[in-house]
C-alpha cells in the first residue's frame, strides 16, 4: 500500500507539471504566433470584418496615401498607376493574392483585431464612430518605388531594394512585373503574385564572393598576401569551370581577383576552406536560417544545405550551384558590410496609428545578428571599393557621377541559370554608400536574363541610389 | 443514523456553496446570454437556462447523499454545461446542442451508477474478473463484426445510435486492470492484467484507433507500475513500445496497406503552413481560431470557430479559446487540475489498494485523454482523435468520462465511510463532531 501511494504521488506530480506546462505552453504559443497565424489568406475572418470594419489607412514615408477606405468594405488605392504597380507586392491586395504584402501581412492591424486594446475599441463604440483599424506608415517613398521600376529595362522582370543599413528600414523596394492591386479581375501575368525581393531566391553569382571573401580572411590567415594564378579554365574532377567566358586572368592577388571577378580563384579558396567553413560563414550571414521577421516575411536562403559534396562547394564560392537566395537578403548581406558587420533586422513599418490620432507603436531598429568582425568588414568594404574603382573591376558603371560625401562599393554578377551557355545570365549587383551617414543605402538589384551584370544592374543601381540621395531619404 | 450521515458528508471537507452558486450562475448567464442574442428568442436556450442548474442541484443533491466528492461534481457539472453551451455558441443550429443536453441527461444516472461500484465491488471483485474481461474483449472486436463503414473501423451502431466500444470499455478496463494488480508483485499475480491490456491494444490497433491505444497503453503502463510497484518493467514497457512506434512509422507504416496515411499525417503535422494537402487545413484553421480570442474572447457566439473542421469534438479546446479567451481556457485547464488533485488526493487516501487503483486509473485517464487533445490543438504533438473529456461532443465519450468520474467519486465516498468509522472507533462509539 505504502509504494502504491508513493507511486500514485509522484505520477501526480508528472501529470501536474504537465498541466502547467501546457498551460504555459498555450499562452506563450499565442504570445509568440498570434500575429503571423491570424495575417493568413487562409484567415477568413479578415474577410469579414473588412465588411464592417473601417480599414486602417497605408502612407508612405512622406504621408502620401496609397491605401484608404472611405467606408467599410471599400478599398481605394492612389492614382498613379506607375506607384501602384511598382507597389503592388509591398501594398499587397483585398484578395490577397500577394501573401507577403501590406494589406495581408498586417491585415489584423488596419482591421484593429491585433494592435487595438480593448479601451480602444470601448472609446469608439461610446464616441459611436465606426469600427476602425489602425494607419500604418510605412519606411519606404513610393515615388523612389516608382522610380526603381521605371530603372528598369522595358519589360524586363528582376526585382531591387534600397535599405538602409543602420536602421534596417525599407526605403525602396520594387518587383517586376507587378499588378494592379485596384484592377484585380483583370488578372495579372503568371508569375507576377510573387514579390521577387522577398519570395525569390536566385543564384547570386559572384555578388556572392563577398561571403566567400569574408570566409576567406577569417580561416585563410595571410590569404591577402598570396597571389593566384588563373589560366581561365579549372578542370575539376569530371568538370570545366571556366573563368567569366575563358579568358585567364593571369597571375592576380585577392583584391584584384575580387574587383575583376575571378571565379577559379574563388572556386579553389571555397575548396580550399572546405564545407563545413563555408557553410559556417554562409550561416553567419543568415543563410539557411529561417527569417521570423516582425514587419516582412522573407523566404529562407539556402547554400550548401542538402549536400556537402567537393563539387558543390566551389560553385557555392562563386554563388552557383545549389546557392540561391532573395533580393533582399542579398542587400542585407551588403548592410551589414557596411555597418560593421552587423546585420540589422529589415523593417517596414515606420509607425502604426490609431484612426483617430496618436501613436501605437512606432519603428525600433533591432540588430538580427552579428556576421563577421569589424575589421574583416572593413577589409571587404575596401575590396568592394576596389570592385567599383579599379581599372579592370567589373563594376565600374555603379560609381555616381559627382556624389563626393562618401564611397561607392559594391560587386557585380552575372549568374547562370542553367548548364545551357546560350541563355542569358541574371544581371546582379549588391552594394553600399560608404562613409556617408546622411546615406547609408545599401542596395541589391537582379535583372532576369539581363545578362552581365556590371552592363545591366550596376547602371541601375547608380541611378537608384543617386535618386535616393537627392531625395534625402533616411 | 441522520447524525452519522451528517458527519461522514463533512468528512468529504467541501464548502461548496459558492462553487455551487458559480457554476449554476454561469450555466444560467451563458444560457441566457445565447437565448437573447438574435433578435428572435431561442428557446431551446431558455429551457437550458432553467434546466443546468436545476440538473446540477440534482446531482449535487444526489452527491451529498452518496456522501461523495462534492467538488468534483460540481467542476464536472461546469465541464459538461460548457459543453452545452459551446456547441449553441458555436453553430447556428441548436441541433447539436440539444443532442449533447440529451447525452448529458443520460449520463447522470451512469455516473451515480459509477459512484456505487467502488463500494459494491469491494472484496468481491476476483469473481468477476474472468467473466469481465471476456467480455470486455468481445465488446472491444465487436466493430469489426458490426462495424458502420469501412473508414471508421472503431464505431458500432446501436439502437440507431453511433457508439464507440473503447470509450464506453475504459470504466472497465480501469476496474478489471485494478483488480488485477492489486494481487501482488509475482508475475502470475499481474500475468493476467498486462496480458489485457496488451490484448486491448493490439485491437485497437487492428482497428487503427491509435489515439485510443496509445491512451489504453498508458493507462496499462501506470496502474501496473502504481499497483505492483515494479517501476523499472513499467518503464521499460514504456520505452520499448516508444522505440517500436518509432521503427514502425520511419520504417513500416509506408509500406502496410491502410496505414500510409499516418506518413501524410505526419508530414502534414510538421508542415501544415504549406497548406500542401487538404487537411492541413484543419490544423491551420484550428491554430487561428485558438489566436483569435485574444484575451477575454471574440464574446459568446460571436466567433469564427465553426470554419474548424470537427470543431465539436477534436477541436472543442480552439473553440473554448475563441469564444471566451485565453482567461478562461486557463481557468479550464485549471479546472482539470483541481480535478486531478481531487481525484488523486482520494485515491492516496483509499485504504485498499483496490480502490486506490480505482481512483488512480480513472483520474488518470482523463487527465492523459486532456492533456493529449489540448496539446494536439495547440499543434504540439500530432492530433490523435480523442475527446476533451467532458466537453467534446459524442455520447459514447459522455459516458465513459461520467463513469470514469463517478468511480472517483464512489472511492471518496468509500474514503469518507472508512474515515467516519475511524473517528467512531477512536471515540469508543461516542458521536464526535470532527470539527
Ligand atoms: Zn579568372
Amino acid at each position: 500500500m505504502k509504494e502504491t501511494r508513493a507511486a500514485i504521488r509522484l505520477i501526480t506530480g508528472i501529470l501536474l507539471a504537465l498541466v502547467l506546462l501546457t498551460g504555459f505552453v498555450y499562452v506563450a504559443r499565442i504570445q509568440a504566433n498570434r500575429v503571423r497565424w491570424l495575417n493568413r489568406a487562409q484567415n477568413t475572418r479578415i474577410q469579414d470584418a473588412r465588411k464592417t470594419t473601417l480599414q486602417g489607412t497605408i502612407f508612405d514615408s512622406a504621408f502620401t496615401v496609397l491605401a484608404e477606405s472611405p467606408e467599410p468594405g471599400v478599398r481605394r488605392y492612389i492614382q498613379d498607376k506607375n506607384i501602384r504597380l511598382a507597389l503592388s507586392h509591398t501594398l499587397g491586395d483585398q484578395k490577397g493574392m500577394s501573401e507577403t504584402g501590406v494589406e495581408n501581412r498586417h491585415a489584423t492591424t488596419l482591421l484593429g483585431m491585433t494592435d487595438l486594446t480593448g479601451t480602444d475599441r470601448t472609446l469608439q463604440t461610446l464616441r459611436g464612430d465606426a469600427v476602425a483599424g489602425c494607419d500604418i506608415v510605412l519606411t519606404l517613398n513610393a515615388e523612389m518605388c516608382a522610380y526603381m521600376a521605371s530603372q528598369f529595362p522595358s519589360g524586363s522582370r528582376g526585382a531591387c531594394a534600397v535599405i538602409n543599413y543602420r536602421t534596417g528600414a525599407i526605403l525602396g523596394k520594387v518587383s517586376l512585373p507587378g499588378y494592379d492591386p485596384a484592377a484585380m479581375d483583370q488578372g495579372a501575368q503568371d508569375t507576377a503574385y510573387y514579390d521577387r525581393v522577398l519570395q525569390y531566391r536566385y543564384a547570386p553569382g559572384s555578388t556572392y564572393k563577398i561571403v566567400t571573401l569574408t570566409a576567406a580572411l577569417k580561416n585563410l590567415p595571410g590569404v591577402e598576401s598570396e597571389m593566384f594564378d588563373c589560366q581561365g579554365v579549372w578542370s575539376f574532377a569530371d568538370r570545366v569551370l571556366q573563368c567569366a567566358g575563358g579568358t585567364a586572368h593571369g597571375s592576380l592577388d585577392l583584391k584584384s581577383a575580387f574587383s575583376q571577378s575571378c571565379n577559379i580563384t574563388f572556386a579553389s579558396l571555397a575548396y580550399r576552406m572546405g564545407a563545413e567553413a563555408m557553410k559556417a560563414a554562409s550561416e553567419d550571414f543568415g543563410v539557411n536560417v529561417q527569417f521570423a521577421f516582425d514587419d516582412i516575411v522573407l523566404y529562407e536562403s539556402h547554400c550548401l544545405n542538402s549536400s556537402l559534396a567537393a563539387g558543390e562547394v566551389i560553385q557555392a564560392g562563386f554563388g552557383q550551384g545549389k546557392t540561391e537566395l532573395t533580393p533582399l537578403h542579398m542587400a542585407m548581406i551588403a548592410g551589414a558590410i557596411a555597418n560593421e558587420g552587423v546585420m540589422m533586422e529589415p523593417k517596414l513599418i515606420r509607425e502604426v496609428r490609431r484612426h483617430a490620432g496618436g501613436t501605437v507603436s512606432s519603428m525600433q531598429p533591432a540588430q538580427w545578428r552579428t556576421v563577421t568582425d569589424a575589421d574583416t568588414a572593413r577589409t571587404v568594404a575596401r575590396y568592394m571599393y576596389a570592385a567599383v574603382h579599379d581599372r579592370l573591376s567589373t563594376g565600374k558603371n555603379a560609381d555616381i557621377s559627382g556624389y563626393t560625401a562618401g564611397y561607392v562599393c559594391g560587386k557585380t554578377g552575372s549568374a547562370e541559370v542553367s548548364s545551357d551557355k546560350t541563355k542569358a545570365t541574371n544581371a546582379w549587383y549588391v552594394g553600399f554608400l560608404y562613409g556617408d551617414e546622411e546615406h547609408p543605402y545599401a542596395i541589391a538589384v537582379v535583372v532576369e536574363g539581363g545578362g552581365s551584370g556590371g552592363q545591366t544592374a550596376a547602371p541601375i543601381a547608380s541611378r537608384v541610389l543617386k535618386k535616393a540621395i537627392q531625395m534625402d531619404l533616411y | 443514523m441522520d447524525r452519522a450521515i451528517q458527519l461522514r458528508r463533512r468528512m468529504s471537507r467541501t464548502n461548496e456553496k459558492p462553487l455551487a452558486i458559480a457554476v449554476m450562475g454561469f450555466q444560467a448567464a451563458c444560457m441566457l446570454l445565447l437565448a437573447f442574442k438574435d433578435p428572435s428568442v431561442d428557446w431551446f436556450s431558455v429551457r437550458m437556462a432553467v434546466l443546468l442548474p436545476l440538473g446540477t442541484l440534482t446531482g449535487l443533491w444526489l452527491t451529498s447523499k452518496c456522501c461523495a466528492d462534492r467538488c468534483m461534481f460540481l467542476l464536472t457539472a461546469f465541464l459538461c454545461s460548457l459543453s452545452v453551451i459551446l456547441l449553441r455558441a458555436v453553430f447556428s443550429t441548436t441541433g447539436k446542442a440539444a443532442q449533447q443536453a440529451q447525452y448529458l441527461g443520460l449520463s447522470i444516472p451512469v455516473m451515480f451508477f459509477g459512484v456505487l461500484l467502488p463500494r459494491f465491488f469491494t472484496g468481491r471483485e476476483e469473481k468477476f474478473i474472468g467473466f469481465a474481461m471476456l467480455f470486455g474483449v468481445c465488446f472491444m472486436l465487436s466493430p469489426f463484426a458490426f462495424h458502420t463503414s469501412s473508414a471508421a473501423r472503431s464505431w458500432i451502431r446501436v439502437l440507431g445510435h453511433q457508439m464507440q466500444p473503447s470509450e464506453l470499455m475504459k470504466p472497465a478496463t480501469v476496474f478489471i486492470l485494478a483488480s488485477c494488480f492489486t494481487q501482488g508483485r509475482r508475475a502470475s499475480d499481474w500475468g493476467g492484467g498486462v496480458f489485457f491490456g496488451a490484448l486491448n491494444c493490439l485491437i485497437l490497433f487492428a482497428q487503427k484507433d491509435l489515439g485510443a491505444m496509445l491512451l489504453y497503453f498508458l493507462l496499462t503502463a501506470a496502474m501496473f507500475a502504481a499497483g505492483t510497484g515494479r517501476w523499472k518493467l513499467a518503464l521499460g514497457a514504456v520505452g520499448a513500445a516508444a522505440g517500436l512506434a518509432v521503427i514502425f512509422v520511419v520504417f513500416i507504416a509506408g509500406k502496410i496497406d491502410g496505414f500510409g496515411y499516418l506518413i501524410t499525417r505526419i508530414e502534414i503535422w510538421k508542415n501544415p503552413w504549406s497548406g500542401a494537402h487538404e487537411s492541413s487545413r484543419q490544423i491551420v484553421q484550428g491554430l487561428m481560431s485558438i489566436v483569435s480570442g485574444g484575451l477575454f474572447g471574440a464574446g459568446l457566439g460571436l466567433s469564427s470557430a465553426r470554419k474548424v473542421a470537427v470543431v465539436a469534438s477534436d477541436y472543442i479546446f480552439a473553440a473554448v479559446s475563441e469564444e471566451f479567451g485565453i482567461v478562461f481556457a486557463l481557468c479550464v485547464l485549471a479546472v482539470y487540475m483541481v480535478l486531478l488533485i481531487r481525484g488523486m488526493g482520494a485515491a492516496g487516501s483509499a485504504r485498499s489498494r483496490f480502490h486506490a487503483l480505482v481512483a488512480f486509473g480513472a483520474c488518470f485517464e482523463l487527465t492523459v485523454q486532456m492533456l493529449l487533445i489540448v496539446c494536439g490543438n495547440l499543434h504540439i504533438v500530432p492530433l490523435t482523435g480523442v475527446t476533451l473529456p467532458f466537453v467534446s461532443e459524442g455520447g459514447s465519450s459522455l459516458m465513459g468520462s461520467m463513469l470514469l468520474m463517478g468511480m472517483m467519486m464512489g472511492v471518496s465516498a468509500v474514503n469518507a465511510r472508512d474515515e467516519y468509522d475511524d473517528l467512531m472507533q477512536a471515540s469508543g462509539g461516542r458521536e464526535v463532531d470532527p470539527e
